[in-house]
């Protein structure tokens, strides 16, 4: 054998942050019939907000301003460019409106948390996390992000969960998906390093791994016998937490064909070329549909890496005072993203994926929620791509923008998911459509 | 609305313990919030001790295994110490003021994933140890189930169930070590390596199900409602998992097996046996889980690792000579090496081992380093308020709210409002001046925190701030006014509160659950602190008396929900 059992351990390892199939479990997202157009996600997010959106005020997210980049790249008529709906937060916006991003949750409120972290930590499954459901793929979803943020520092916030500025995507209310940060391991992930499944004794390991499964299965339904209805629930995840790895497994077993062509790993040390790459390898991964979701956290809005040499403070330092600072940040990041909708056209694939990008806060100095920056770009008749939609009559009345979970109710149908309510609470869907489709 | 997951269920206690500042939680600790409380300093007033009327056994609760229970008891099982770099790539597992595994938090689909990922090392370990391999197949017919493989097995799987095995688990085993030795067939050419992947593949089954990985006080029959006793060998689970973090041992496995630990007495001597055939244990996992040095074990930094052995050897003595629990605050000796003496400014010849040093200013729980760097904001600032939070609720078990959602904006506000030129104590002087939606709470944390304000964030003294201002240190707390640090620890040492504290932690420990400060659980924490004669007691004489109650030895099985 040639393998080393290091290396056969680690393929076997690889990619154990995969969530779960609700699918499987029942629930109330039961796909719909009828041919869905769109079939891929990304969910883009950059934090600390633009410059110069004060009172819901456009500011500099115009096509004359950030997003001029989008106009010189062809892209207007793919993009959706939203005015009127808010960051919603109860509690410090920089978190929880992060969370909340691609959730449309309340985070675990400050109350409810235990006295020490992690205990407390409670979010929502995110949309992304949706239209993974929609299909058992070889990689469930891909997650890439820049630094993240070790732990807080001040006295109140150190007892939140530092996971609520980690992670836009949440596989459900308790986990959050911890983002990629190295561009080789996501290319490792998604094109695999070399092992052959068509070796036998690789297929023994498989093998070997998925009897054991079935092993654990058959002394936890033993089990689940002997305790009350009321645990069930709780061995339930269990079995639930091993149906994932072994349907991931299955998938692994199957040989990848996916080649990586001229797409390589970059420094992951390099703001611009690490992220690049990996959204270079996300595009490859949809078209080769190794993924159908995907999310992209250009950075997470608290700690002190600087992105770029001409802005060599933190982001959030910016957001609060320095506006052409703040202005650099938001081009290189609306850049990236115009990037990857070129890459997506490149691919054939534009037409068959929504692309979002979003924030936490739109103001950067005044930290608010109003009038949130919010661009959605695709390809096809549905969205009222190409136009400008305002969804609130008054961008500057908080009270008056609407939730995004709205938008995301009205997306569900394009991707053939009958699900008529999104989030919860202050932060879910109205009912009301968010009039970003054409009628 | 979907299903709410346990989280939000157990929380509801939660915020019952976490009264408001002004409510009653702190109604004896600040009573009317001006003068000083005699009572603050007095002792505890001595109440008759009656277990069986005070105390009522807990609520059934289902908990898995906290991460570093698993390695300890499978290192234990397979009689090799795996390395704590094993359970790094784990979620870690949630906690509660500092403690493992309090039941609501730690169940998801992560579970068994997590514990996928280092079962082949484990199971390498395992097959290797002479401990498990008791025998060996030498020929096809020595692979037949019964001949070696069975005794193999059902040892470990029972001493890892901690209970003897139903029918329908040994029938499990036995199918999955057959399985396992047809699917290596072709694989593997000699009969002790089938073997092995037989065993192997009953001992996966093992490791991963849930009999091994949850902790279940089951009741008796389908539908069984009340109060029970333990049995044996739950009483034997929850006695080691309490005292050493781990499965069983032979001599309580032994007890649990002929039944004789069923009487108070055994179990009360099996207690002081652990505590003092496994001090470390106890104090690693106990002491430091309780102010957080557990987390400096594995430090590399000689520094961080010289804080962790100096409040590890402390505790030790503490435990082992049998001292007062709330020796602890002021032990007058501590534990020093060339490192931390140096560290510290302590003058004399020392090594790189460690020596017991008679010290009136070192030694005490607030004064280890290692407590003031895991209190401090990072290795460049301390924080009085994160402090102050710190000795309310570790050491004097006084939970204190977070504040509530509708203060977010006034804290801002307040925050940005600061020159950048006011001190640590006018900065504090701002909750005071927000009024009592801050202040409330802050007059209980701020006056602490500025009486440790005199170690930096290493833990090492100073009297001036980086920048060149004086720190100050005076106080005043529940309106005693102290000097400085020692002032402050003089208080401290004096009041009730840590005694019990000492009782409620053990009892949150032992019992894996909150503890909560009405009702029987309030009595129970008095049961275990007040002694006949009014001394103090050792931390000995509390486990003891713990072991020996109600809430130890029987459990309370609710009403099954349909």
């Amino acid at each position: 054998m040639s393998h080393s059992r290091r290396r056969v351990l680690r393929w076997l390892g690889i990619s154990l942050a995969m969530p779960m199939l609700e699918s499987t479990l029942g629930g109330n997202n039961a796909r719909a019939n009828g041919a869905a157009s769109k079939k891929r996600f990304i969910g883009c997010f950059f934090p600390s907000g633009v410059a110069d959106m004060v009172n819901g005020a456009n500011g500099d997210w115009t096509y004359n301003g950030a997003l001029k980049v989008l106009a010189d790249r062809g892209l207007k008529d793919n993009v959706l460019v939203t005015r009127g709906f808010r960051a919603q937060h109860k509690y410090d916006i920089h978190w929880d409106a992060t969370a909340g991003f691609l959730s449309c949750n309340e985070v675990g409120s400050w109350q409810i948390n235990a006295p020490d972290i992690h205990a407390g930590e409670r979010c929502g499954k995110t949309f992304d996390q949706y239209i993974a459901d929609l299909e058992q793929t070889r990689v469930r979803s891909l997650h890439a992000g820049w630094h993240t943020v070790p732990g807080w520092d001040a006295a109140h916030d150190s007892v939140i969960s530092i996971r609520y500025v980690n992670s836009i995507s949440w596989k459900d209310e308790r986990g959050p998906i911890q983002n990629t940060q190295n561009p080789q391991d996501m290319f490792t992930q998604v094109f695999g390093d070399g092992t052959s499944v068509a070796d036998p004794h690789i297929q023994y390991l498989l093998n070997r791994r998925k009897s054991v499964l079935d092993g654990v299965v058959g002394e936890l339904r033993s089990f689940r016998g002997t305790i009350s209805s009321a645990d069930r629930p709780k061995m339930d995840a269990y079995e639930t937490g091993i149906r994932e790895v072994e349907a991931e497994l299955t998938a692994k077993m199957q040989a990848n064909t996916c080649s990586a062509g001229a797409i390589a790993a970059a420094d992951p040390e390099n703001y611009q070329a690490s992220l690049r790459s990996m959204q270079k390898i996300v595009v490859r991964a949809l078209q080769c549909n190794i993924s159908r979701a995907a999310t992209i956290m250009y950075h997470e809005g608290i700690g002190d890496n600087s992105i770029d040499v001409t802005a060599p403070q933190a982001q959030h330092t910016y957001a609060h005072g320095d506006w052409e600072k703040l202005k650099i940040c938001n081009r290189i990041q609306v850049g990236l993203w115009a990037e990857l909708l070129v890459d997506l056209k490149a691919a054939g694939l534009l037409e068959e994926t929504v692309v979002l990008l979003g924030s936490n806060m739109s103001d950067g100095k005044q930290h608010d929620g109003r009038n949130v920056p919010l661009l959605i770009a695709s390809a096809g008749p549905e969205l009222r791509l190409g136009e400008e939609v305002s969804v609130s009559p008054d961008a500057s009345d908080e009270t008056k923008n609407r939730n995004m979970a709205d938008m995301y109710v009205d997306l569900f149908p394009l991707f053939g998911i009958a699900k008529s309510s999104f989030g919860e609470g202050e932060y879910g869907s109205t009912g009301r459509p968010s009039t970003l489709l054409k009628p | 609305m979907p299903p709410r997951s346990p989280f939000k269920v157990a929380a509801v206690g939660l915020i019952a313990l976490l009264a408001s500042c002004d409510g009653e939680v702190f109604g004896g600790l600040s009573g009317g919030s001006t003068g000083p409380r005699a009572d603050l300093i007095a002792p505890a007033p001595i109440r008759p001790i009656n277990f069986a009327a005070l105390v009522k056994p807990s609520p059934f609760a289902l908990r898995a295994m906290s991460n570093r229970e698993y390695l300890a008891s499978v290192s234990d099982l397979i009689g090799v110490e795996l390395p704590l770099s094993l359970i790094q790539p784990w979620t870690p597992t949630p906690q509660y003021s500092g403690f493992d595994a309090i039941g609501w938090a730690n169940f998801d689909t992560k579970l068994v994933r997590d514990r996928l990922t280092t079962i082949e090392p484990i199971l390498a370990a395992a097959l290797t140890s002479t401990k498990v391999m008791t025998c060996i197949a030498a020929s096809p017919s020595q692979l037949e189930y019964s001949v070696c493989a069975q005794s193999i097995v059902t040892r470990l799987a029972e001493r890892a169930f901690r209970r003897p095995l139903a029918a329908a688990e040994l029938a499990l085993l036995k199918k999955a070590y057959d399985d396992g030795v047809a699917l290596a067939r072709g694989n593997f050419s000699t009969d002790n390596e089938l073997l092995g992947e037989g065993v192997r593949a009953a001992l996966s089954t093992v490791f991963l199900a849930p009999q091994f990985m949850v902790k279940a006080e089951l009741a008796p029959a389908p539908g069984f409602v009340g109060d029970r006793d333990l049995t044996p060998y739950e009483l034997a689970s929850r006695l080691s998992f309490f005292l050493t973090n781990s499965v069983p041992d032979d001599e309580l496995w032994a007890a649990a097996k002929d039944g004789s630990l069923s009487s108070p007495d055994v179990l009360a001597r099996h207690a002081e046996r652990l505590l003092t055939a496994h001090p470390d244990r106890f104090v690693e996992n106990f002491v430091g889980q309780w102010f957080g040095f557990r987390e400096l074990a594995t430090a590399t930094d000689p520094l961080e690792q010289a804080m962790f052995q100096e409040s590890r050897l402390t505790l030790r003595e503490i435990l082992a000579s049998d001292l007062p629990a709330n020796t602890i605050v002021n032990p007058r000796f501590t534990y020093l090496n060339q490192r931390l003496a140096t560290h510290y400014g302590v003058p004399g010849a020392f090594t790189t081992a460690f020596q017991r040093v008679a010290s009136a200013e070192r030694g005490g729980i607030l004064a280890q380093a290692s407590v003031l760097k895991l209190t401090s904001n990072s290795t460049a600032e301390t924080s009085p308020i994160r402090r102050g939070r710190w000795v309310q609720e570790r050491l004097l078990c006084k939970a204190i709210p977070l504040p509530p959602p509708e203060l977010a904006a006034l804290i801002s506000a307040s925050s940005m409002s600061i020159p950048a030129t006011a001190t640590v104590k006018e900065r504090l002087q701002m909750h005071h001046n927000a009024g009592p939606a801050c202040n409330g709470c802050h007059q209980y944390m701020d006056p602490i925190g500025l009486g440790l304000e005199g170690f930096d964030p290493l833990g090492k003294k100073r009297t001036v701030y980086p920048d060149g201002r004086r720190v100050e240190t005076d106080s005043v707390m529940f309106g005693s006014p102290f000097a400085g640090f020692e002032g402050l620890n003089e208080l401290l040492a004096g009041m009730p509160d840590v005694q019990r504290c000492a009782g409620e932690k053990l009892a949150v420990h032992a019992l894996g659950r909150v503890i909560g400060n009405t009702g029987a659980d309030r009595d129970l924490v008095s049961s275990l602190t007040t002694s006949e004669s009014g001394d103090p007691m050792s931390f000995r004489q509390i486990v003891v008396r713990l072991v020996r109650s109600t809430a130890f030895r029987k459990i309370s099985h609710l009403e099954a929900t349909p």
